[in-house]
């Protein structure tokens, strides 16, 4: 019944990393993020995750999303939310969460700014 | 009921004020005249200088030394002398006598010894005389020959002389004042004393001769004591220079130049001190500078008091049945807080409560901007929600990175009592209800102005309408009295205490629920200026209860005083949806709710935001009010309730649990703007169930469970259209 989050990872360049998201992204999903996460940190790459296909978000997700951006942030390094679906993008907007991290409505969008 | 607003607390400010006048000169010169107490009484003192003195001292010491030992050593010199002479003479003498032995053995002597004795005598003047006597006595040799053939008469008052000089058998040495006589006697080889050998030193040489040693040693003490003087008076002075620059430093120290080091860099103790008397000024310098700084807080602290307290209204306003109380009780540090009441047109009274972040001349800068705006604005804007929005465009650009303002903003309708209310994150206004003596609350629909971008609050805010019937109290506070901590502890005084004094003192009227507040929170806080300012500003309403005033148009028929009998509505409804207390079936939610809300007229975008919130309610009940229990059932209603518009219809859902009471009516406390609150990721759960619902409301220990219950009013989802539904993959 649950659709369970799914992650794919893509190299996006020399230091950036895509993590593609599909599914629920609630507490079980937020503590499989948070791995992969953790992992592309410890890579010390930037990070992108695209939210396209993302059916539900709780607030534990919202709550990982926060955790890994001041995690990367620490290290140096940029976090970027891509093409937040509809069913995440009214959550977010909810929390004001654009003020902390940046989010764009494509992964093109992302890359760019990650260029500049 | 009051009729005179509350001035601000003035017992604060007068604290503060004391600390220093505004215009008070500063001081940066010690005092030159000292106080009676201090100054030190007799004639001036002449300075002697160390420089001096102490050279003085050790070549008079050295001086004395040196003559001491001169002295001695003159002694030591003329003794050494005397025995020199005595031992020559002594040795003459014998010498004599030798040499004349064989002499005396010739028939005539005096041939022999005359000549000899003649020579003798011219190359030594020291010798008075020199004599050689037969056995009997005559003069046999003499350097003049009228004395040769006399008899030899010894001066009178000859005495022998101590001396030290060994002298052989017969041998004499005698003196008198003007003499010095030694005797030897005449030997021949086989012998026999034949005659005596005499010789007769005159003491004045001796004593020329001691003469001229002193002067000598006098000379050589006198040149040795000036060399030494004088090379002791060189290198004294060299060594002590340092005192006359210490000296000077101190006088400059003492005059308050604290810029200027003492500059001795040697390695002596004077150097040493030096560098404590510069180490001294540095931190004197440090000190004032400290000193100063404090005073210019001070100053600015009291400007900034003041300009708060101008902007704060002086007096109670009255409307009809209606009357504004106002009070605020200023921090040591000057808060940001800010109340306001403007009459508005129409009889209409506009209000408002904001809190500013940052605090001191910043914070009251922004709150100067912000009544200006106010007041400029009030009438082009007659929502409330309106007239913020309005605000936040105007101020969010004037407001520093990170800035923002809570504020609540409404206004009352005296004729009908009808109150519009709009919040900007400002904390829940409380709503007394005289009638049953208990309180509702108002939370703010969106974030604090100037915290969203690109205008984005317009998106959110909305207005709220509520009717104070009599009796009834609009409470608004800011954080002052929620955060109050208490000493020790620092535990705050919270919200439920708040309400359980308004509750306890509601009836009373405004000013009452003022005074028991600030009591209240004072007794929890203790003594002394709190640390955020407290502000208040209370809505009345004095009518009879007579009818005078319409019912609340917010009620949505929910009855907590009775929530058994919303349950037994509820057992009714078809729409129930049984979960099993688990996370896992929370996901049956989206598909419960796509067949509760189809053919609802609402607007796209709303599903998903209402499953949200569905599903924050239920896994906050699982997770905080099952937790550790065995599962139970969570049952889920859905049903319509009559909603603020005249003909709409909002979306009521209850939600019954029987776990430990979990109140998720509370708004969340978790501030995102705390980095180690968006780590822990706390509290959004709640955050997103209020931003999403009209109204959360919680009964919680019925016999038949915990209720809790959630209404969405569609009106609300317009406001936000745009912001929160577009779909930005479209």
């Amino acid at each position: 019944m649950t659709e369970r989050l799914e992650i794919i990872t893509e190299i996006g360049g020399d230091r950036l990393v895509f993590l593609r998201l599909s599914g629920t992204l609630d507490a079980n999903g937020a503590t499989m993020l948070q791995d992969h996460a953790g992992r592309v940190l410890e890579a010390g790459r930037h990070l992108v995750i695209n939210l396209a296909n993302v059916s539900f978000m709780s607030s534990t997700g919202i709550g990982a999303l926060l955790a890994i951006n001041e995690d990367f942030g620490e290290r140096g390094l940029t976090f970027r939310l891509s093409a937040p679906s509809r069913a995440v993008a009214a959550p977010l907007a909810l929390l004001c969460v654009d003020r902390f991290i940046s989010i764009h409505d494509s992964d093109d969008q992302a890359r760019t700014d990650l260029a500049a | 009921m009051s009729s005179a607003l509350r001035a601000p607390s003035t017992e604060h400010h007068a604290a503060a004020g004391a600390v220093t006048h505004p215009t008070a000169p500063v001081v940066l010169e010690a005092p030159r005249d000292p106080t009676p107490a201090a100054r030190v009484p007799g004639r001036r003192r002449t300075l002697l200088s160390l420089r001096w003195i102490v050279p003085g001292v050790a070549a008079g010491v050295l001086a004395g030394a040196l003559m001491f030992a001169g002295s001695a050593w003159e002694r030591d010199s003329q003794s050494v002398l005397l025995r020199e002479v005595e031992a020559r003479l002594v040795l003459e003498a014998r010498h004599l006598a030798l040499t004349s032995a064989a002499a005396l053995l010739d028939p005539f002597p005096e041939l022999t010894l005359q000549p000899f004795l003649r020579d003798l005598m011219r190359s030594r003047p020291d010798l008075e005389s020199v004599i050689v006597l037969d056995r009997a006595g005559l003069v046999l040799g003499h350097p003049s020959t009228d004395r040769l053939g006399q008899s030899y008469v010894a001066p009178s008052g000859l005495t022998p002389v101590a001396s030290q000089v060994p002298l052989q058998a017969g041998e004499a040495l005698e003196e008198d004042r003007a003499l010095l006589v030694a005797r030897s006697p005449v030997r021949i080889p086989s012998g026999e004393i034949v005659g005596t050998a005499i010789v007769r030193m005159h003491r004045s040489y001796l004593e020329a001769a001691v003469e001229e040693t002193r002067q000598r040693r006098t000379l050589l003490t006198t040149a040795l004591l000036g060399l030494g003087a004088f090379a002791m008076v060189i290198s004294m002075v060299l060594l002590l220079r340092p005192v006359g620059r210490l000296r000077s430093g101190i006088e400059r120290l003492g005059r308050g130049d604290l810029d200027t080091p003492i500059a001795i860099r040697d390695r002596t103790e004077f150097g040493m001190l030096a560098d404590t008397l510069n180490r001294m000024a540095v931190e004197i310098r440090e000190a004032q500078r400290q000193s100063l700084e404090r005073e210019r807080l001070a100053r600015e602290m009291e400007l900034a008091r003041n300009l708060q307290r101008s902007l704060l209204p002086s007096r109670s306003y009255e409307a009809a049945d209606f009357v504004l109380v106002g009070s605020q009780a200023a921090a040591a540090e000057v808060g940001g807080d800010y109340f306001d009441v403007v009459p508005l047109d129409g009889g209409r009274v506009g209000f408002a409560i904001a809190d500013v972040s940052g605090k001191g001349m910043g914070g009251c800068l922004v709150m100067t901007m912000l009544s200006a705006l106010l007041r400029g604005l009030r009438d082009l804007h007659p929502s409330p929600a309106g007239l913020l929005v309005a605000i936040d465009r105007s101020l969010s650009a004037s407001l520093p990175r990170g800035g923002f303002v809570t504020m609540t903003y409404g206004t009352l309708d005296p004729a009908c009592g009808e109150v519009t209310l709009a919040s900007a994150g400002h904390l829940p206004a409380i709503i007394y209800r005289a009638a049953s003596a208990a309180v509702e609350w108002k939370r703010a629909t969106a974030p604090p102005v100037g915290a969203l971008r690109r205008g984005g609050l317009a998106t959110l805010l909305t207005d709220e309408r509520i009717t104070l019937g009599p009796g009834d109290l609009l409470v608004q506070i800011t954080d002052g009295y929620q955060e109050a901590p208490a000493p020790g502890t620092g535990e705050t005084f919270e919200f439920a205490r708040i309400e359980a004094v308004i509750k306890h003192h509601g009836h009373e009227g405004p000013e009452a629920v003022i005074r028991a507040l600030d009591q209240a929170v004072a007794a929890w806080a203790g003594e002394g200026p709190a640390r955020d300012d407290q502000t208040v500003l209370v809505v009345g309403c004095t009518g009879r209860p007579d009818g005078a005033v319409r019912t609340p148009v917010d009620s949505i028929g929910m009855d907590l005083s009775e929530p058994l009998a919303l349950l037994a509505r509820l057992e009714q409804n078809p729409t129930r949806l049984a979960l099993e207390g688990s996370l896992d079936e929370l996901p049956r939610i989206r598909g419960w709710l796509r067949e509760r809300l189809a053919g609802r007229p609402l607007l796209p975008g709303t599903e998903p935001l209402l499953e949200n919130a569905l599903y924050e309610a239920c896994a906050n009940i699982i997770e905080h009010g099952l937790a550790g229990r065995r599962p139970t059932p969570v049952d889920l209603w859905w049903m319509l309730a009559p909603a603020a518009g005249a003909d709409s219809r909002a979306e009521l859902f209850v939600i019954r649990d029987h776990g430990a009471p979990f109140d998720p009516s509370r708004p969340s406390a978790t501030d995102l703007d705390d980095p180690q609150a968006r780590r822990r990721g706390r509290g959004l759960g709640l955050a997103m169930i209020h931003r999403i619902m009209t109204r959360v409301a919680y009964a919680g220990g019925t016999p038949e469970g915990n209720l809790t219950i959630l209404m969405f009013d569609p009106a609300r989802l317009s406001a936000m259209e745009g912001g929160l539904t577009g779909d930005r993959t479209a």
